[in-house]
């Protein structure tokens, strides 16, 4: 054989084996729509998956109708990440078929065909996703396909259009929502490019979608990195769009760093709601690890910033432990706080338990004005006229800092 | 000569073709890292899928520390279900090293590291499985001892898990362990779980049987509601059939409504059986408004279907009482027809004393009924009875 012909049945030969690898899937098989409800029984997760992409690989347009006979014979087996990987096969022979089929399912089978359709849909025509969706009329799917349609678009090609849609929403909790899957998103391309969206929506962007957005990006960069959020925020303190950031930051960092999270919250500038920050972070750190956060005052040299914390335990302790109470309000920096808080807690007591008071106090260590006003002052009253123990609570209004 | 040349040829060209379809699957060697590694980067679904679930069936100790470095790299781009199932390969041949990693994620995360790790330990090693259990941190407990239920009858051992349910004091946390014992037989079938349930011995607590009745029927009837309704029809004189029978209606509802409540209003008549109508009708006229009425319109009127139809007419009362009081006139029940008409018409004519008026008088209500909302006070009557009150009221109200 001379070279030419041969060299022309080799590239022949290659161009049939590039012709059978890049061509459409093979056709349909009876055993793809039989590995499918094999698939089904598979008691390990790992072989359930694995069969179900296999076989889905595997089918062709035609043969979809019998994989949908085997949804519909038995929809409640298949979960939401199964309905994922069925509409992934499907959409790419057909867009609406996939659409129509989910929303004429019923009850649960609907709510999650339907949500992997939309995600799927908004991943490559979120226009599309988005009509299905606003033609919906019952309404707790609406809300769910939203949520859905915002995940599939933002981790689309398209998704610079959409922090323009969701601005545009009226106010509510689709939109925050909205936002937040989109902070979450574009978290996922670092950290820049969700300082850069973030900052770079106009100040008087319509009904504080700033500062929705704000939180949401500081929310999202602090579960990756709080520090780094951190950081960030501290550069946009005293803007109205950042007024509840530092908080948002403060309560992801307690969950990976309370001494850290704590720390940084009273560096904030008293204007910047430190207070409340550092009284809303110390309560939730307190909730869940006593020990620790108590320690954490006993530690730290009592300061204005610090007095929220106090006032934390002073309020824990008031009802059940007024001894206790009382001396951590003797931590309180703030002198005029101090004694307020002091007297209240001393009233508080009096008023339930008037001769353990009286036994307590000369050796309390207290000032003779603060004892006077302990057994002398009588309790507020409340709007009715009325005199009770409610009144009580009232005056502990001292105890309290906002945003407790 | 040149006709066999021409056959090897078109054969030759056949095979290529062939070998370059159906071989590019099955080509693949899934078995490695790099392949791994690929699946991460892979933005298509199904071959995703494929790739990274072929890797986790084969994945074993020596691979476990590139592949754990693969993951973390794409750690937030990976699905629940795909962490879960590296999980669950990873804690076939070391699963204390991988509650150790599941214990190092952060607190969201951990929700649903932890119980897939034990959902697999208990798949493979139950008994193992129940001393690490006792290592959690509270919060972690209920659903990772769910999800080792789940996991040890999926596994096969199901009188194990049985025993294992049936020890643990009552509570949340069993109530939580039934319902995953039930949704893992249910996915087995009917028969396993009906089985199981109606044979709890009689000497367990009348608390336990209940619960368990209430978890198989709410998970059977995810599944078959039609199984789960006759399997219910057995039990409906026992005590603990109220709130099964409402978890039947709900789930039965949301798959074939009109099955649902038609198999509903024909039950013997009961307490029971108006909540779950009642609870029935609600979600379907929740995501379905239009079809629900239709419906109702549709069907002849019975007792049975009272409380359906007075859920209809509390849906209407406050925006539409001329088409709520038009639902009441269906309610069979005479008197409890007459109470909920007065009582929209009363509340109607309080808030709109002409509206309601002007339709009483063009309504076709009988006199007595209309007399009896016309001795509603109306909002001036309100006003002065306010005013009559003592001032303290008005400031609790405050």
């Amino acid at each position: 054989m001379s070279a030419l012909p041969l060299a022309l049945w080799v590239i022949a030969l290659a161009a049939a084996f590039a012709l059978g690898r890049d061509g459409p899937p093979a056709q349909h098989n009876a055993g793809s729509v039989s590995s499918l409800r094999e698939s089904l029984d598979q008691r390990s997760p790992i072989d359930r998956s694995f069969g179900l992409s296999l076989a889905f690989t595997q089918l062709n347009a035609e043969s979809f109708e019998e994989a949908i006979a085997v949804v519909e014979a038995d929809p409640a087996r298949w979960s939401e990440p199964d309905f994922r990987l069925l509409m992934a096969a499907w959409t790419r022979f057909d867009d609406l078929e996939p659409v129509d089929w989910a929303l004429s399912q019923r009850g649960t089978t609907r709510s999650r065909a339907a949500g992997a359709v939309i995600e799927t849909l908004a991943f490559r025509d979120p226009l599309s996703a988005r009509s299905v969706v606003d033609s919906l009329e019952d309404a707790d799917l609406a809300d769910k396909l939203h949520d859905k349609m915002i995940l599939g678009w933002a981790r689309s090609d398209f998704r610079d259009d959409l922090s323009a849609l969701i601005a545009a929403m009226p106010p509510g909790i689709r939109r925050q929502k909205a936002a937040a899957i989109l902070a979450i998103e574009i978290r996922k391309d670092g950290a820049e490019a969700l300082i850069q969206w973030a900052e770079d929506i106009p100040d008087d962007a319509r009904a504080n979608f700033k500062e929705i957005v704000f939180d949401k990006a500081a929310n999202s960069l602090a579960l990756a990195d709080p520090a780094h959020a951190s950081r960030w925020i501290r550069t946009h303190l005293g803007r109205s769009y950042a007024a509840r950031a530092a908080g948002v930051i403060t309560q992801r960092w307690l969950e990976q760093d309370p001494v850290a999270a704590l720390d940084w919250a009273l560096t904030l500038p008293a204007n910047a709601n430190r207070d409340e920050t550092v009284a809303s972070g110390f309560a939730s750190w307190l909730e869940r690890n006593p020990v620790d956060a108590e320690a954490w005052v006993l530690s730290s040299t009592p300061a204005p910033a610090v007095d929220p914390a106090v006032r934390v335990l002073v309020r824990r302790d008031y009802l059940p432990k007024p001894a206790s109470a009382l001396d951590w309000a003797h931590r309180i920096d703030d002198p005029g706080i101090r004694q307020r808080v002091l007297a209240a807690v001393g009233r508080s007591w009096f008023a339930r338990d008037p001769e353990a008071v009286k036994s307590w106090l000369p050796e309390s260590g207290l000032e003779q004005q603060i004892q006077h006003v302990i057994l002398h002052s009588r309790p507020k009253r409340l709007a009715t006229g009325e005199e009770g123990t409610a009144g009580l609570d009232l005056e502990l209004d001292d105890l309290t800092v906002g945003g407790e | 000569m040149r006709a066999l040349v021409a056959i090897l040829v078109v054969l030759s060209l056949a095979g290529a073709y062939a070998a370059g379809r159906y071989g590019r699957v099955s080509s693949l060697d899934l078995s490695t890292v790099e392949s791994f590694r690929a699946a991460l980067d892979d933005w298509d679904l199904l071959a995703r899928s494929y790739r990274f679930n072929g890797f986790l069936q084969t994945l074993n100790a020596d691979e476990l520390v590139p592949a754990l470095e693969a993951l973390e790299a794409k750690r937030d781009w990976l699905a629940k279900e795909e962490v879960q199932n590296f999980l669950f390969a990873w804690a076939r041949f070391d699963p204390a090293g991988a509650l150790d990693w599941a214990l190092s994620q952060n607190k969201y995360r951990r929700k649903t590291t932890v119980p897939a790790v034990m959902y697999s330990w208990g798949f493979h090693d139950p008994s193992a499985a129940q001393s690490a259990l006792e290592t959690l941190e509270e919060s972690l407990v209920e659903e990772a001892a769910a999800q080792m239920i789940a996991g040890w009858t999926h596994g096969g051992d199901r009188a194990g898990a049985f025993s294992y349910v049936a020890a643990q004091p009552a509570g949340t946390a069993r109530q939580k362990s039934l319902g995953a014992l039930a949704a893992a037989l249910a996915r087995e079938g009917a028969e396993s779980l009906i089985l199981w349930v109606d044979t709890i011995p009689t000497s367990e607590a009348a608390g336990y049987r209940r619960v368990a009745f209430q978890q198989a029927a709410e998970a059977l009837a995810r599944v078959d509601p039609v199984r789960a309704s006759h399997w219910i029809e057995t039990h409906l004189e026992s005590d603990y059939s109220g709130p099964a029978l409402n978890a039947v209606a709900l789930r039965w509802t949301e798959q074939d409504p009109e099955a649902a409540l038609l198999w509903l209003s024909g039950l013997p008549a009961s307490g029971t059986r108006a909540q779950a109508l009642q609870k029935g009708v609600e979600r379907w006229l929740k995501w379905d408004p239009k079809g629900a009425e239709a419906w109702l319109i549709s069907v002849t009127p019975a007792e049975g279907l009272d409380q359906a139809v007075r859920t209809l007419v509390k849906r209407y009362a406050r925006a539409e009482p001329s088409r709520a009081i038009g639902w009441a006139q269906r309610i069979q029940d005479p008197l409890t027809r007459e109470l909920v008409t007065t009582g929209v018409g009363r509340t109607w004519f309080r808030r709109d004393p002409d509206a309601a008026r002007a339709w009483l008088s063009e309504s076709q209500l009988a006199t007595s009924l209309q007399q009896a909302i016309l001795q509603a006070p109306t909002p001036s009557d309100v006003e002065d009875d306010r005013r009559a009150e003592p001032v303290v009221a008005d400031d609790e109200a405050a």
